[in-house]
């Protein structure tokens, strides 16, 4: 006795030639035979078709920016670490000396246009949007996909104090803009903005207060961030901390 | 030593050589040639456009993470629509444990109008949501030998199963799409 899987191989042409021969014989003389073949029969050219016609309805490809460099070698992550720390001096002397005044965000840069939008929440606007893991999965590998570099909510929702509501896609001057919006526990809206980093530049964390939020701002050579909410320079400086910890900028 | 600057010759970005240079922008070139096959395959296993437009993207960030690993010469297909089938399961897996069900959003499959005649549009559709009815297995399985054309032993590989698995899941999808062959147009 044959069984299904047997007829349903030779029908796909995948049984060896010689027993695909006998098959082939036995099948004049067993009209048994010859109906539990038609039950299996399948047109392959209906399915491809089918499918074929679905593709004219297929999203636009997305574009995509450079993944995360791969991890420098040990030379150069000391290189590295030297580097950042010679920063760091300096950032400490600019604020020291009233520098960074100057290096405030201007009109259309997209952190004062972040703030414009940021000012007008309020704890309503998010406290009722309670915090779904597979809502904020999908947004996530939206937001992930829009600008390039993988978020995980699990680690983003390891932020003292803060609860993960919603991550968006929104657009400045035609490049995706995401924000991902927090709750302080006392209903403070505080968002952390990324956007694709079209000059390369890294800058180190730089502190300002925009339409009377405050914030803090910094880029690596992919992106660039904004952590921005409330009026409380420390506080946002210690979330901004954690979220580099976080997403290892 | 001197070193010679221009040795050896920079054939990769000489204009017109051919050779992309950068197997980053080679493999992001590749993606987007496969892309309307990577959705639809996409579709086929998430049975919704909004999980198959995420499943999709996030299978290409995937792939380009993994660029380096990918050698030329082996089947790019393949190794995409893999990595896109993994994705989904470890999804539904996710989901199970944060909401005891797995991944069962079906959408009604509509078809874009005025590509093709409305006579070949409703067979389409019948025979799509025919499929999309099939267990997930088998399901899978379908999509991977009949319509994206995988052999028994390359989509045993793909699922990591044996091709015996492959053989009676094939059987089964079979027998339940067989009455699509009372109103085979092609009959």
């Amino acid at each position: 006795m044959l069984s299904d899987e047997h007829l349903t191989a030779w029908l796909d042409g995948e049984l060896p030639q010689h027993e695909a021969d006998l098959l082939q014989r036995r099948l004049a003389g067993d009209p048994g035979l010859a109906a539990r073949i038609e039950a299996l029969r399948l047109e392959r050219a209906r399915l491809v078709a089918a499918f074929a016609a679905l593709e004219a309805g297929a999203p636009p490809f997305p574009q995509m920016e450079s993944p995360p460099a791969p991890p420098p070698a040990r030379r150069a992550r000391l290189a590295r670490s030297v580097a950042v720390a010679a920063l760091v001096v300096l950032v400490a002397l600019a604020i020291g000396t009233g520098y960074w005044l100057g290096s405030r965000p201007r009109i259309g840069d997209w952190r004062t246009e972040v703030a414009h939008y940021q000012v007008l929440y309020v704890p309503d606007t998010l406290t009722g949007l309670q915090p779904d893991p597979a809502r904020l999965a999908r947004e996530f590998s939206l937001a992930s996909a829009r600008i390039g570099r993988r978020l995980d909510p699990d680690a983003l929702s390891r932020i003292d104090g803060l609860t993960l509501r919603r991550a968006q896609v929104l657009g400045f001057r035609g490049q995706a803009l995401i924000q991902i919006a927090y709750t302080a526990p006392d209903g403070t809206p505080i968002a952390f903005c990324i956007m694709r980093n079209t000059g390369g530049r890294r800058s180190p964390p730089k502190n300002a207060r925009l339409m009377g939020l405050a914030s803090e701002s910094w880029q690596d050579a992919g992106h660039a961030y904004l952590v921005i909410g409330g009026n409380d320079p420390g506080s946002i400086a210690g979330i901004a901390r954690q979220i580099r910890r976080q997403v290892g900028s | 030593m001197v070193r010679r600057r221009n040795w050896p010759p920079d054939i990769y970005n000489t204009p017109g050589s051919g050779i992309i240079h950068s197997p980053r922008k080679e493999i992001e070139a590749r993606l987007q040639a496969l892309w309307p096959r990577l959705w639809r395959f996409a579709l086929g296993l998430c049975r919704n456009r909004a999980d198959a437009e995420d499943l999709a993207q996030a299978t290409c960030l995937r792939v380009l993470e993994n660029a380096a690993k990918y050698r030329d010469g082996t089947h790019f297909d393949r190794w995409v629509l893999t990595i896109c089938r993994n994705l989904w399961h470890n999804e539904c897996r996710a989901r199970r444990l944060r909401q005891g069900n797995g991944c069962d959003c079906v959408d009604a499959l509509d078809l874009p109008s005025g590509s093709a005649d409305a006579q070949a549009n409703i067979f389409h559709a019948e025979v799509l949501s025919k499929v999309m009815t099939l267990p997930d297995a088998q399901r899978e399985t379908l999509l991977l030998v009949y319509v994206e054309g995988f052999t028994y032993k390359e989509a045993a590989g793909m699922l990591d199963i044996p091709v015996g698995t492959v053989m009676s899941r094939l059987a089964a999808a079979r027998k339940k799409l067989a009455p699509l062959n009372k109103d085979d147009p092609a009959c």
